[in-house]
């Protein structure tokens, strides 16, 4: 056996995990070679230091920094208010339900298509019911719904929480539950294809609001950030001032209409 | 007396003695139901070993202390999942790696973006022992256990400063047995070259 060998299996030996025949080898080698002898007195040597090194006090103020930390309200991870709806859309869908989805889809459709009369009359006679007075202060109301929701948004998207600051948006969430209710009186008036963004704007708009609503009053840097990405992604406040434009023309064609006259 | 009988290690791991798994219990089942004084009583019992773990891990008390918060708070806000198969000592320490192992993570990340300024000043805090103490080994081997390899210095703390077995030390790293020996033997020999001017000195001197 050479010295390297020898050295290279001395820890071993010390802590007998040698098999037998190994252990006489190392021995029979140690027993003429004074330098992997010195070696194996200074690895007992160095392991009898370490387990008499003494052990490290934890200074008494730790305890008093836990137990404050014990006594905070328990942080819920960000997916914890994530929307219901948000997560069921995420969950991959298995071929069974997926099938049973396209099958009440279909019987859905023949029910609609052979037994109900034909709701497209019904709908015309709704809307044909409502006058034009009624359909210009519709109009007035969704343009306030819209301000109202642009002015959130914009609150929230220059929101600038700081690493672990808590923002009290139990505000925010009020004004939200508020537009959500005005949000179900739109979609319920608003006339079908004439107002067809309208609509649209109005549906993508309850989604954010929805998502505000079921914020927790207070909400960390996380939530926040993931609610101004939101905003941010889905373009809303370019679609609310792209409506805003939209109104304007024909008040402006009328006013100009009106100085011909 | 052959040369070789007086090379015997006795290993007792911390804590593992069946009254103590008891009391453990008996303290687990109130910090469950969130009894502040037996959280109290399991923190005083094992506070010093794992701030001892922390500290020779980390190479600076104050980022030891952080470990030791993290690992209480992690045991306490958990301990409901505790099963109660094992020891709670093994439970405890198993999270108390985890912890000292992302904290080694984020510190890699942190200090491959930030090169200079922290970490350099944490490790001159760390000065080689004072000329008074120049031949007593303990110092030197405490600033020895933090030059080496992450890897080697764990198993090292764990097995032979702290008293762990291989098989808790493999449980706990989630290694194998034979990872965590090869590890220990390869830290031993890093250990003795490191140390190889203070052990001859220490030579010169006895004769």
């Amino acid at each position: 056996m050479t010295c390297k060998n020898c050295q290279k299996r001395l820890s071993a030996y010390l802590d007998q995990e040698s098999s037998p025949a190994e252990r006489s080898v190392i021995e029979q080698h140690i027993s003429e070679c004074t330098d992997c002898a010195q070696a194996l007195r200074d690895l007992q040597m160095l392991v009898d230091q370490a387990t008499a090194l003494p052990q490290k006090h934890a200074p008494d103020r730790l305890w008093g920094r836990i137990a404050s930390e014990l006594d905070q309200p328990n942080v819920s991870r960000i997916h914890d208010t994530v929307p219901a709806w948000r997560n069921w859309l995420r969950r991959p869908m298995p071929v069974v339900q997926l099938g049973f989805a396209i099958a009440i889809l279909v019987v859905g459709m023949l029910v609609g298509r052979y037994i109900l009369p034909p709701q497209s009359d019904t709908l015309r006679l709704q809307v044909s019911q409502q006058s034009p007075a009624e359909l210009a202060a519709l109009n007035v109301r969704a343009s306030h719904y819209l301000e109202r929701s642009k002015m959130l948004l914009v609150g929230i998207a220059n929101l600038e929480p700081h690493g672990d600051e808590r923002i009290d948006l139990s505000l925010e969430k009020a004004y939200s539950v508020d537009l959500l209710r005005e949000a179900d009186f739109l979609q319920e008036k608003l006339p079908a294809g004439k107002n067809e963004r309208l609509r649209r704007l109005v549906a993508e708009l309850e989604l954010v609001l929805l998502e505000i609503a079921n914020l927790e009053a207070e909400s960390d840097f996380e939530h926040v950030d993931l609610l101004k990405s939101g905003i941010e992604q889905t373009d809303l406040l370019f679609k609310i001032n792209l409506s805003g434009l939209n109104e304007e023309k024909p008040a402006k064609a009328t006013a100009a209409s009106g100085r011909q006259l | 007396m052959s040369i070789f009988s007086a090379f015997r290690r006795s290993t007792s791991p911390p804590n593992d003695n069946p009254s103590t798994k008891d009391a453990d219990q008996e303290l687990v089942v109130r910090c469950s139901s969130g009894e502040r004084s037996a959280q109290f009583q399991l923190y005083e019992k094992y506070k010093d070993s794992v701030y001892s773990i922390a500290f020779r891990m980390a190479n600076d008390s104050q980022v030891a202390e952080d470990i030791v918060q993290d690992v209480f708070i992690k045991v306490f806000k958990n301990i409901g999942s505790f099963r109660g198969d094992a020891a709670f000592s093994s439970w405890l320490y198993r999270i108390t790696s985890n912890v000292c192992i992302n904290h080694f993570r984020k510190a890699k990340r942190w200090k491959a973006l930030v090169s200079n300024g922290y970490f350099e000043t944490q490790t001159e805090t760390h000065q080689a022992p004072d000329a008074a103490r120049q031949t007593e080994l303990a110092p030197h081997l405490e600033h020895a256990i933090r030059q080496l390899p992450e890897g080697y210095r764990m198993v090292f703390v764990l097995h032979d400063v702290q008293g762990f077995r291989h098989e808790e030390i493999g449980a706990m790293l989630n290694i194998a047995i034979g990872t965590s020996k090869s590890q220990l033997h390869k830290a031993r020999r890093e250990l003795r070259q490191l140390l190889s001017p203070i052990l001859e000195m220490q030579r010169a001197l006895s004769h």
